[in-house]
């Protein structure tokens, strides 16, 4: 199994999973649009972005859209190497 | 903790979350950059060399190799797009851009008279325009440079005596257009 090397363990879980495959076909994906798209708790999803922005794959904003505070995610270019890799992973054992 | 996903699922993950949105980098694209970015910058070449070193006063003839280019360029985009298993919204924004640049630069063309005949550095204005999108909407930053190189020439070429001007053109193009297109094809493979 290790032959093709490891998969990226911040990235193979469900949830992170899904939030990177999320931002990395968009320019920015706000809070509430995560948690609806990854069907996640809050709770849940804030803990794996802190996770993941720890990792340097994201970066996570806050500012005020009028008077409502907006998260806002991004995805890192260390992010997307780290997801095509998984990917690219993911493919060797698939296949 | 989380359950340990199977391969299949997180290939079921990725496919669901990406669906059609997924971010391409403008496969293919390098092509439309190298062949525009190296015949247009030998044409400059060309008519510098004309204009400077012989006593032709037909050196526009020499923009005639874009016709050629044109036509790869049609042929090339359509084999592309019946190759194409998916597109996304994003890839046909590649080419709708282009096409706006192309009838900015004709129309500009068809009217050079009425400007004077600056039309060199308005050509580059109009490439940067169309090059710095696409380096945005692709997230490949040596092309949003190279945008700015073209700018940066344009403002030289106006600046500089119109026989120089060719020099500055064929210059500007290497770096802002055949460079980060040579980039591209490299990170394409």
């Amino acid at each position: 199994m290790s032959k093709f090397g490891q998969l990226d363990p911040l990235l193979h879980s469900q949830l992170r999973l899904a939030i990177m495959s999320s931002l990395i076909s968009l320019e920015s994906a706000e809070f509430v649009y995560l948690r609806e798209a990854t069907a996640a708790t809050a709770g849940n999803l804030s803990v794996q972005l802190d996770k993941l922005e720890k990792a340097g794959y994201i970066t996570i904003s806050k500012r005020f859209k009028g008077k409502r505070p907006v998260t806002s995610c991004k995805i890192t270019a260390k992010g997307i190497k780290a997801f095509e890799n998984y990917v690219d992973t993911l493919k060797k054992y698939i296949k | 903790m989380e359950k340990q996903l199977s391969h299949q699922q997180s290939l079921e993950i990725i496919t669901e979350m990406i669906g059609n949105a997924k971010r391409n980098l403008a496969r293919g694209g390098s092509f439309y950059f190298l062949l525009w970015g190296v015949v247009v910058a030998i044409a400059n070449f060309i008519i510098y060399y004309l204009i400077n070193f012989t006593s032709t006063n037909e050196w526009y003839y020499v923009w005639l190799i874009t016709v050629p280019a044109i036509v790869v360029t049609i042929i090339h985009s359509r084999r592309q797009m019946a190759k194409a298993t998916t597109t996304g919204p994003i890839d046909h924004l590649y080419g709708q851009i282009w096409i706006g640049v192309f009838v900015a630069m004709v129309i500009t063309l068809v009217f050079m008279a009425k400007i004077n005949y600056a039309v060199n550095p308005i050509m580059l204005i109009y490439a940067g325009i169309g090059t710095y999108i696409t380096g945005r909407l692709s997230r490949f930053q040596p092309l949003v440079i190279g945008a700015f190189i073209l700018w940066i020439s344009s403002i030289i070429m106006f600046l500089v005596p119109v026989n120089q001007q060719f020099m500055v053109a064929g210059i500007g193009i290497i770096a802002g257009y055949v460079i980060p297109g040579f980039m591209l094809r490299k990170l394409e493979k």
